[in-house]
């Protein structure tokens, strides 16, 4: 019995046509499909064998073999980016001439046409003129004896066979004794009025009669992007449900371009609208490909801190979300400090110890790495598809790693990026949805308004690709030829004739969406095909783009149709942040202390950020400052780190003052160290330029330093010293901290020191101004209790009921400022005094802070706190820059309110 | 018909540039002497190319040449670097290409440029020392000395790229260095300038040893200069830093003296003067112009090299970036004639907009397709260059328009802007450019408005406690744009 099978060109015409043939009742023993469908059936019917899947493979290892080939030099360049061009290349020749015959290279009239194609045949035969898979399957179909089936096909009218389709349909049309299938009786066209019947019916032809008044029945609305538009569809789609439409009434047409299934999913899932037919597959991340990536790259020393932090926070990590936010935190900090509790599963240890692990000095042993990374993977049965991929990237990884012996870092980092992956979300089934039509779909059912999205340049149709083996001249030249190619030109008439009968399922009205921008900011024009619709329209501007209503213009938008509007309504001031709008009401200051017990001890560091924000203090005194998601930087204070832990190791007390050529010999070592402890990243070769200036910075600064100590004989009795004291006496604030350098002077008084990483200007405005906080408290801690530790006590304990001077090393001029240059003597250019109270008016202001705290209140910045700062206290307003936090409770500056209030009255 | 080899049109703004364009390439089109899709047209940014496509489009259907105006969606109307691109992926075999290349990231460059800084060797010698070299910490931008230097760098690799001069090339650089001494004019003894000055300084703080800040009676920039004079001097008195220290150099060329209110103790101003006039000798002493040779001197080879290193790691990686789309788009049509060719047959006419916008390196790409016989047509407004510190060099269009002054058809008339408006505009013009400035006959219809308006706002406000211009400024402009809507009779 001859089966009846309905050829149309996709699944979406399949949809429809099955549609009708069961309203009609004709359903028994037909089919309905595409090309694929067709020769899936064909193959059955014929017994021919599923098709072998060695084409890609064995083109893959001809291409290689042709030589002197137009595609040699990028060949090598990009492997295989370049075989799937050629390959794709040949699969469109091969399909384009009638099976059994060769193309005639010399009826093609174009040199460089020739040559490709030439080309192309040569390396056809060197893979043995193997067929690509479809082509096999009609080829093996062509060869078979009489089918157990006959299969009568009927070809919708709007396919569009090639030589090789045309074959096929022949050889089946014999079998079934050129039976053509009936079909139902086709639903009437719907019907529709003025200006949208004359746009479905003329556009881009040229015989499109005169021009019509444009009327209700067409409209282009521009907006913003995707999003918006979506949200517009939405509002358009409950707008004419409102008028008393159904669902499937509404019709969308959809680019192809994912972002709009995803906008229009959202969109109309807000809406409470359910949409029938939206594509369902959606771009994930690649996780497992990501996963092996990321571990590769802190395989290799230095890892660098992104790396680390991403692969911390994969959800392939065996831990949970939370854990994998904290250790990513943790990373963005340095490796070292990527660091789990004791009592943490074991198999967590073993990825952090695998990820902090030196690098590996074998490939092989890398390898084996990967292999234990592997098997400590999330188990979540969800991940499965990307553990497939992350084990599938180890396998190519582990292939390249085979038998080398040192890694081959960029051959590693190349192969293995993340890529492209899908997800399928599960169909839902709608009794009755809002009509979603794709844009190189065919229309599967009529609708009353039909909305049509993203109608920009570029869209619309979409403009062919260019090619890079045959232009559009040089597809013209074997079409020429008697090959049925695709020209430009062939694949555009194509793509209008489509959208001609995708405008044509609309009957009462069309509304096109014009974005302005697209996902990047970018801005975008109206679609090319405007000019041609435009020219179908009379009494319309003179300028097709001026068709366009600006939904954000409010003459335009006021002639907008179907598009629901909020009504108009007072705009409401948001409320400002008022001064006691962080009143917490509970001793801040005290906060982490029991009941009876002292507050927790204040850092000099922490008490400048206090004078500064007291918001930024609290933010990190809680531990909420945020962590910048972002790549290491030798920043001023990273800087300061690296110098400061040199300095700690060539000024060591109690030890000679080396000389100078002692100091240079030492320095390399220490920098080295210094630069393994808190800033590992500059040993990448992309950080050498920073690292050797660092270095000629360091060396200078230290010779400085060198030459202030051996001038003055002073003498370093305690670095990186521990004190703790008091405020005051009577307040008993704690402070405690790690003082630099204690100096003793050759008549023994003491000199407490400060490192600072920065040029001495505005440090010595600040201490001429009585603002300067840091040194003075470690000098208060010295007289106010001392060092910590009991040596260091006893050492110091001669001398603290005496005057301690402070000195600021600005290690950026190599000036030293000190409150007490008398204690020095003259005649140096690097030391220079700053006389009176260096710290006059800070501790005013910190009671004053201090106090607002314990009653609960946090003092909030305003906006002009910076520049005052700047301008009067000389100090930079870094805390300021703490949070974001600290701007959103920023008050506005009194004179603004008071000016911006009397001008608008 | 045939179309003229080349046609310059300057044209100043509201002139009626895209509508000359459009009938232009419209009348071409219909008679038939250019094919829709054989145009190329440049412009300088997406938009203006997709409004010069449309409109050609619609004077195309306008003139019944439907066919020809779906054609169009072939032509190549884009911008430089659109167009350089298209050619890259039509002739992406030719030039050696991947065939699906991807847009280098700025961070990906960045890390590019890095790597290749830390392979070359050619950069050592200001690189020992960034300070010396000037590259210093910059408030404005944020970035410090390394960056600073690497921005150099890249800067240098985008003249050599725009000039396509991206080969290793000592005699480039001696060329360049000889330019150097040539400019910087001819030097004296340094040691004696330096021995000179030595003398002087030691002289003045063998007399004057301490500072003499505390004379300045609290003035606190009194105070620095006396206290900055006095580091510098100390610092000078190493004879060893005055060798290589020309910014130490500088400093000591301006010291404070007696002022009135604040006079220095007898002698010292003498002292000063000579101190002064020994650092005065800077200019004519050799050591900063080896300094700046040797500064030129890394860039370029740094540069070079750098650029070698860049492209390798690039083509690796199959990246392109922007500056790609055109020096390898220049180097595939200028070193293989084969595909200029190719290309001529495939093209009828060239249009360049915004000219005076044009670098070499554009200008040597789309003068190739001008060379190999495609008519052209140049659009452009000198007084309109705006893009030159991204190496845009407008003398390419007055070059043009000195050597073919008889294909010059300049459009003189002004279709945007009231009559009123555009006497101010002329009269402006005729005083910026009195040689050049071509007049606009006003065109535009005559408006209600006022063709100008100030509002002033004196520098500070004093009225009552801290009411600033800065708070003041959007009320202000705001109501007026209020009241200008609001009049009727006007809009």
């Amino acid at each position: 019995m001859t089966l009846s099978f309905h050829l149309v060109p996709d699944r979406a015409a399949a949809r429809r046509l099955r549609r009708e043939i069961a309203q009609a009742g004709m359903g028994f023993d037909r089919a309905v499909g595409s090309w694929p469908d067709l020769l899936e059936r064909a193959r059955d019917a014929y017994l021919v064998p599923p098709p072998g899947d060695d084409w890609a493979e064995r083109l893959s290892d001809a291409v290689a073999e042709v030589p002197d080939a137009f595609w040699t030099r990028s060949l090598a360049a990009a492997p295989e980016e370049t075989a799937a061009v050629i390959r794709n290349a040949l699969e469109e020749v091969l399909a384009a001439s009638a099976p059994g015959t060769r193309p005639d290279l010399d009826t093609v009239a174009d040199a460089r046409a020739r040559r490709h194609l030439s080309d192309l045949l040569r390396l056809w035969d060197a893979a043995g003129c193997v067929l690509p898979p479809d082509l096999a399957v009609v080829r093996a179909v062509l060869d078979a004896p009489a089918p157990l089936r006959p299969i009568a096909v009927q070809v919708a009218p709007e396919v569009r066979p090639g030589p090789w389709q045309r074959a096929l349909l022949a050889r089946l049309s014999a079998d079934a004794g050129g039976v053509v299938p009936d079909l139902p009786e086709p639903p009437p066209a719907p019907e529709a009025s003025g200006a949208l019947t004359h746009l479905r019916g003329g556009l881009f032809k040229a015989d499109a009669g005169p021009a019509v008044p444009l009327d209700g029945s067409l409209q282009w609305i521009g907006l913003r992007d995707t999003w918006e538009a979506a949200d517009v569809a939405a509002g358009m789609a409950r707008q004419a449900m409102a008028d008393g439409m159904a669902p499937a009434d509404v019709g969308l047409l959809v680019p192809a371009a994912a972002a709009w299934h995803g906008a229009l999913a959202s969109a109309f899932r807000r809406a409470g609208l359910p949409l029938s037919h939206l594509g369902r597959s959606r771009s994930v991340r690649d996780l497992g490909r990501e996963a092996v990536a990321l571990f590769l790259r802190c395989q290799k020393a230095p890892p660098p801190g992104m790396a680390l932090a991403s692969l911390m926070a994969s959800p392939l990590m065996p831990w949970p979300a939370t854990m994998g936010s904290r250790l990513a935190e943790a990373a963005l900090d340095g490796p070292r400090r990527l660091r789990l509790d004791d009592e943490a599963p074991e198999d967590w240890q073993t990825v952090v110890r695998l990820v902090r692990a030196r690098e590996a000095e074998t490939a092989a042993a890398l390898a084996g790495r990967l292999g234990v990374f592997l098997k400590h993977l999330s188990a979540d049965a969800r991940l499965a598809p990307h553990r497939a991929r992350a084990e599938e990237a180890a396998g190519q990884a582990m292939a390249l790693l085979a038998g080398r012996e040192d890694t081959p870092w960029n051959d590693l980092f190349r192969a293995i990026q993340p890529g492209a992956m899908t997800h399928e979300d599960p169909a839902e089934v709608w009794r009755e949805g809002v009509t979603v039509l794709d844009a190189d779909l065919e229309p599967w059912r009529p609708v009353r308004r039909l909305i049509v999205l993203g109608f920009n340049a570029g869209a619309w149709p979409v403009p062919p690709a260019v090619s890079p083996v045959f232009d559009a001249v040089e597809a013209q030249a074997l079409r020429d030829a008697g090959l049925e190619v695709e020209t430009p030109e062939t694949l555009l008439a194509h793509r209008r004739a489509l959208l001609r009968r995708q405008l044509a399922v609309a009957s009462e009205r069309a509304d096109f969406l014009v974005c302005r921008r697209d996902g990047t900011g970018s801005a975008l024009e109206p679609s090319e095909t405007l000019v041609f619709m435009h020219r179908l329209l009379g009494g319309v501007p003179e300028r097709p783009e001026e068709l366009v209503l600006d939904l954000d213009a409010a003459e335009e938008r006021a002639r907008i149709a179907g598009v629901p509007l909020a009504p108009d309504a007072p705009a409401i001031p948001p409320r400002p942040i008022v001064a006691h709008d962080l009143d917490l009401g509970r001793d801040l200051v005290r906060l982490h202390a029991a009941e009876g017990e002292p507050p927790r001890a204040f850092s000099p560091s922490r008490l400048e950020t206090l004078m500064v924000s007291p918001l930024a203090w609290l933010l990190q005194r809680v531990g909420a400052e945020p962590v910048a998601w972002a790549p290491e930087d030798l920043d001023p204070a990273r800087k300061g780190s690296v110098a400061h832990k040199v300095f700690e190791a060539l000024f060591r007390p109690r030890a000679p003052l080396p000389d100078e050529k002692t100091l240079t010999r030492a320095l390399p070592a220490a920098f080295d160290a210094a630069v393994a402890d808190v800033a590992p990243f500059l040993d990448a070769p992309e950080w050498s330029v920073e690292r050797r200036h660092l270095v000629t910075e360091v060396t200078t600064t230290a010779r400085a330093w060198r030459a202030l100590l051996d001038a003055t004989g002073a003498e370093v009795v305690e670095a990186e010293v521990h004190l703790s004291g008091t405020l005051d006496k009577k307040k008993a604030l704690p402070l405690n901290g790690f003082a630099d350098v204690i100096l003793a002077l050759p008549d023994g008084r003491l000199v407490v020191v400060d490192y600072k990483k920065s040029k001495s200007g505005q440090r010595r405005d600040r201490m001429a101004k009585g603002w300067d906080a840091q040194a003075d408290l470690y000098r208060r801690m010295l007289t106010t209790g001392g060092p910590v530790d009991d040596e260091a006590r006893e050492r110091l304990g001669a001398v603290k009921a005496g005057d301690v001077a402070v000195l600021y090393f600005a290690m950026n001029d190599a000036v030293a400022l000190t409150d007490r240059a008398e204690w020095f003597g003259g005649g140096l250019s690097s030391l220079v005094g700053v006389e009176g109270d260096v710290a006059a008016s800070v501790t005013g202001r910190i009671r004053d802070r201090l106090a607002a705290l314990s009653a609960g209140q946090v003092p909030l910045n305003r906006a002009g706190d910076g520049a005052w700062l700047e301008k009067e206290a000389a100090i930079k307003p870094y805390a300021l820059d703490v949070s974001p936090l600290i701007g959103l409770f920023t008050l506005p500056d009194e004179d603004d309110e008071t000016a911006a209030e009397e001008a608008a009255q | 018909m045939t179309l003229p080899a080349l046609t310059v049109i300057p044209a100043g703004a509201g002139s009626g540039k895209t509508y000359t364009l459009e009938k232009t390439l419209g009348r071409w089109v219909h008679d038939g002497v250019v094919a829709p899709e054989r145009i190329i047209a440049v412009t300088f940014t997406e938009a203006a190319a997709g409004e010069l496509s449309s409109r050609v489009r619609q004077e195309l259907v306008r003139a019944q040449c439907f066919e020809d105006a779906l054609r169009l969606d072939q032509a190549y109307i884009s911008t430089i670097h659109g167009f350089g691109l298209r050619l890259l992926k039509e002739f992406v075999f030719e030039a050696g290409l991947s065939p699906a290349p991807r847009l280098l990231t700025e961070g990906e460059e960045d890390a590019f440029i890095r790597l290749a800084l830390a392979r070359t060797d050619k950069a050592d010698p200001v690189l020992r020392d960034l300070k010396s070299f000037g590259y210093a910490w910059d408030f404005n931008s944020g970035k410090g000395p390394e960056d600073k230097f690497r921005d150099a760098v890249l800067v240098m690799t985008c003249l050599l790229r725009d000039l396509d001069r991206v080969d290793a090339d000592p005699a480039l650089v001696d060329a360049a260095c000889a330019w150097v001494r040539q400019v910087y004019g001819p030097t004296g003894d340094g040691e004696a300038l330096t021995a000179a000055l030595h003398r002087a300084v030691c002289a003045l703080l063998k007399k004057f040893p301490d500072c003499l800040a505390e004379i300045a009676n609290g003035k606190t920039t009194v105070e620095k200069a006396f206290r900055d004079d006095h580091r510098n001097l100390l610092a000078a008195q190493d004879r060893a830093r005055l060798e290589c220290d020309w910014r130490l150099w500088q400093s000591l060329r301006v010291l404070r003296q007696s002022k009135r209110g604040c006079p220095t103790p007898d002698g010292y101003d003498d002292l000063a003067q000579a101190v002064m006039e020994a650092a005065g000798e800077l200019p004519g002493h050799p050591g900063p112009l080896a300094h700046a040779e040797t500064h030129l001197r890394v860039l370029l080879e740094s540069g070079q090299d750098v650029l070698a290193r860049h492209a390798r790691a690039k083509a690796e990686a199959g990246l392109l970036d922007f500056s790609d789309m055109l020096s390898l788009s220049y180097r595939l049509l200028a070193r293989q004639p084969e595909v200029l060719a190719t290309l001529r047959a495939r093209v009828d006419c060239l249009v360049i907009d915004e000219f005076q916008d044009t670098n070499p390196l554009q200008f040597s790409l789309l003068w190739l397709l001008h060379a190999a016989g495609v008519p052209t047509v140049v659009v452009g407004d000198l007084k309109q260059a705006i893009m030159g510190f991204q190496g845009a060099d407008p003398r390419l269009f007055q070059a043009i328009q000195d050597q073919h002054p008889a294909l010059c058809a300049p459009l003189d008339a002004n279709w945007r802007s009231q009559p009123a408006l555009m006497e101010i505009i002329n009269r402006i013009g005729q005083g910026l450019f009195p040689e050049t400035y071509v007049t606009l006959t006003p065109r535009g219809a005559p408006a209600p408005l006022d063709p100008l308006e100030v509002l002033n706002f004196p520098e500070t406000l004093k009225r009552g406690a801290g009411i600033t211009t800065k708070a003041l400024q959007p009320v202000y402009v705001a109501r007026r744009v209020r009241a200008l809507l609001d009049d009727r009779k006007r809009a």
